[in-house]
């Protein structure tokens, strides 16, 4: 990893984009080869398709995104392993996986719509009506629809059974109280899917219900939140009289945890196939501006000396989580889900950003602290993933627990 | 909390009243008020401090100081630091004062008496850049003797309190070994910028000197040597403040474990977090004793000791606030990644007070050489 070839994030004269080579990725995995024939289709297309550098402003950022998600979209590019009849290619998870690998080699940012790509639209697939399908999953691929996650409650973070924000049915319509925190581009959203209480007095849980809500009504109040990174990526949800159709349940009445399991099982899985080449293809950043660093004298040689140390030994822990994103890409081939695996990758992956995001801002030295740039702001941003989808601590009790059998 | 070293015992009564005084003084709201002021102060509390006569804690009676030591100065820094208080007193009585004291000849006293009384505040500017110096390493600053007296010209980059400071007391190459000068921040040959960083509680600014009239502070030449000494030396309070605000944020983290609840307990009864709390807590004691043992040295006049403290400190105190503070985010959850909770600042400060001197990978560079030196 000494020769780090040059980033492909900015449009190459001609309109063509340049894309990384496979090198990058590690060695190659036997059943997603660099030769594959996905690969090269999808290659083809991205070095058509190139897209200018990701601006730091936060509106500015998602409007990037949602410009490349719709751009994706348009020519089939978004949601491949999605069923055919819903819009997809009906594609298998191990080309979802090249498919990822080639959308990071290509520098392209992450799709705009996870909450609804990743997370709601396979979960309707799973539990929703026909109906439902029909009225979310066109929006959610096309990028016309933003979703947001409205799981987490002020007293409800890891310990998630304890929501207490209640839905009643009234006439034709869920009438919903309660208040959502930490809820990710939720000014952005044009829906929420809201894990509430439909059983008055039921616990834990039983008697929830998994509900869209309309974002754009009166009785939805949302606030973002200022992050440590300066950005207000997330916000405080207030439902207040807030009204969604009756119909609008994900799964059925009062078995909101299960469907709420089945999205977790694909925050862990699906979104899990993109990271490492992303991860990857940053590491090989970092690796080229820590040598330039060094020649302009930000960094001493000992400093620079430390840090690929700590490069190297980043490069060895992605290959190991590439292999278990491999691994469940394998499994979910042969129909098996990932079960307590998934909360290895998640934890192996938000450990990784954090020391990642770190390696960016250090590999410029002091100027690394400076306001305004990249990787300082990378290294604030990254802090969060041992926090969201289910801190380190719970994936931990999770794997104990769960999947070697400790007592709880 | 965090047991005191053994060695601030006696100094009981000084530590209560400067805990008191910097928790009042500088509370989050105010704070974080003055950071988001152009100077990037609070005035009236360096008034205060002024008042209460803590920037001449350290300095000679006969220069009208209190004759207290570096050790009871640090307990100040060590409490500022714990409030993050944006002040010149790292700057101006930690760094200024300490290199004009340890460095400085008669020439200097003046300006050493004028900081001590708080009628004007100083940056120190190191000519060799961060980390140690070395004979025939790069300097951003060099020192040219004129007919008409001596100019300094050069750049440095994040100066604390650069932009604000009234002097500069600059560590300047000149044609054949170190000096120490004044330079007179305020002139137009100085050409200062504030450095947005991701702390706002500490001031940095990039400076370009270009032919700036200096005073020499010091007849006989500055020997590499000796400014290693000033970097070693500058590492003490520098580590106080961190340790200060290492230990507030765990303080912070545990008041948070205590009073937070999921699954229908605090969360600070779950031993995973109460052994990460432990961890730290342990790095902590031994970093705060490594910082009164070396303040001990500085009173003691230990060169050689501090030679291998200093580079020691420096690094350690950095790496365990850092993670202090990148556990104190973690175990707050969602809330330790806003704005609103203090945790964050303390992360932010971990990495600008990480890089201030030196980073730690030099200054563990730096201790490696110096424990080779004594093993030959
Ligand atoms: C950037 C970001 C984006 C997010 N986006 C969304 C979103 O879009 N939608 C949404 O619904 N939520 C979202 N979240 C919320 C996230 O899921 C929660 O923050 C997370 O589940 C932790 O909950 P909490 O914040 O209440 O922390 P707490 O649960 O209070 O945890 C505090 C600390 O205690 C630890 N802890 C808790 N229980 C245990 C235990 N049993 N054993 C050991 N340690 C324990 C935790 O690991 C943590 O260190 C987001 C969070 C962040 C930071």
């Amino acid at each position: 990893m000494t020769t780090s070839p040059t980033a492909s994030t900015s449009p190459a004269p001609g309109g063509t984009a340049t894309l990384l080579g496979h090198h990058v990725l590690g060695p190659e995995l036997p059943a997603v080869p660099y030769d594959h024939p996905f690969r090269a289709e999808f290659r083809g297309w991205l070095q058509q398709h190139p897209l200018g550098p990701e601006p730091l402003e936060q509106d500015a950022r998602i409007a990037h995104r949602r410009a490349w998600h719709r751009e994706l979209a348009a020519d089939g590019w978004v949601g491949l392993h999605w069923p055919v009849e819903h819009g997809g290619r009906g594609a298998d998870a191990l080309t979802q996986f090249m498919y990822y690998e080639e959308l990071a080699l290509a520098g392209a940012p992450e799709p705009a719509n996870t909450p609804g790509l990743i997370l709601l639209g396979p979960t309707l697939m799973v539990h929703g009506t026909e109906e439902l399908k029909k009225r979310f999953l066109p929006g959610i691929l096309a990028g016309d629809e933003a979703w947001c996650q409205g799981f987490s409650e002020p007293d409800a973070g890891s310990d998630l059974a304890a929501v207490r924000t209640r839905a009643e049915l009234v006439g034709d319509e869920w009438v919903v109280n309660g208040q959502k925190i930490w809820t990710t581009f939720g000014q952005y959203a044009d829906l929420v899917f809201v894990l509430c209480r439909t059983t008055p007095g039921s616990e834990r849980h039983r008697g929830l219900s998994l509900l869209v809500v309309p974002a754009d009504q009166p009785g939805v109040t949302i606030r973002a939140i200022k992050q440590i990174s300066g950005d207000e990526e997330f916000c405080e949800v207030f439902l207040d009289d807030a009204r969604a159709p009756r119909d609008w349940v994900v799964g059925e009445v009062g078995q909101g945890w299960a469907a709420a399991m089945t999205l977790f099982q694909f925050e862990r899985g699906d979104q899990g196939y993109t990271d490492h080449a992303r991860m990857l293809v940053r590491l090989a950043g970092v690796e080229r501006r820590l040598a330039e660093s060094e020649t302009a004298g930000l960094v001493s040689s000992v400093r620079a000396a430390t840090a690929r140390a700590r490069h190297r030994d980043l490069w060895v822990r992605i290959q190991g989580l590439r292999l278990l994103n491999y691994r469940g890409a394998v499994l979910a081939t042969s129909g098996e889900g990932l079960g307590a695996v998934g909360s290895m990758t998640n934890l192996v992956w938000g450990e990784l950003e954090k020391e990642l995001g770190a390696a960016v801002a250090e590999a410029v030295g002091a100027c690394g602290l400076r306001a305004g740039r990249h990787d300082t702001h990378e290294r604030l941003h990254t802090r969060a993933a041992s926090i969201y989808s289910g801190t380190s601590e719970i994936q931990r009790n999770i794997i104990a627990e769960r999947l070697l059998g400790l007592p709880r | 909390m965090i047991t005191e070293p053994a060695s601030a015992r006696d100094h009981a009564e000084v530590s209560a009243l400067v805990r008191e005084v910097a928790a009042t003084t500088f509370t989050s709201e105010k704070v974080r008020a003055a950071a988001a002021t152009a100077l990037g102060f609070d005035e009236v509390a360096w008034k205060q401090l002024v008042d209460l006569g803590w920037p001449s804690l350290a300095l000679d009676p006969a220069i009208g100081g209190a004759g207290m030591g570096t050790f009871v100065q640090c307990l100040v820094h060590r409490e500022l630091g714990a409030r993050l208080a944006p002040s010149p007193y790292l700057a101006s009585a930690g760094l200024a004062s300490g290199a004009l004291v340890l460095l400085g000849d008669d020439r200097a006293t003046d300006l050493l008496a004028s900081l001590g009384a708080g009628t004007r505040t100083a940056a120190l500017v190191l000519g060799h850049g961060r980390g140690w110096p070395t004979d025939d390493g790069p300097a951003g600053l060099t020192a040219t003797e004129t007919p008409a007296g001596w100019i300094v010209d050069g750049r440095a980059e994040l100066v604390l309190d650069g932009a604000r400071a009234d002097v500069l007391v600059v560590v300047a190459r000149t044609a054949d070994a170190w000096g120490l000068f004044e330079v007179d921040a305020r002139i137009g040959a100085v050409s200062r910028t504030p450095a947005a960083t991701v702390d706002a509680t500490r001031a940095l600014a990039d400076l370009q000197l270009t032919a700036a009239p200096a005073r020499c502070l010091r007849s006989r030449p500055v020997t590499t040597d000796e400014v290693s000494g000033l970097v070693d030396r500058m590492a003490v309070p520098l580590a106080a403040e961190m340790a200060g605000a290492a230990v507030a944020c765990l303080e912070q983290t545990l008041e948070y474990l205590r009073t937070r609840h999921q699954f229908g307990r605090p969360i600070g009864s779950f031993q995973a977090l109460k052994h990460r709390c432990a961890d730290v807590a342990v790095a902590l004691t031994v970093a705060q004793e490594m910082v009164f043992a070396a303040a001990e040295m500085v009173d003691a006049g230990d060169v050689a000791g501090l030679r291998i403290a200093g580079p020691l400190l420096l690094a350690r105190s950095a790496e365990v606030f850092l993670h202090a503070a990148e556990e104190a985010i973690q175990l707050h959850g969602g809330v330790g990644f806003t704005d609103e909770v203090d945790v964050g600042l303390y992360y932010k400060r971990a990495l600008v007070d990480g890089e201030l001197l030196a980073p730690v990978a030099d200054a563990y560079a730096r201790l490696d050489l110096v424990r080779a030196e004594g093993a030959a």
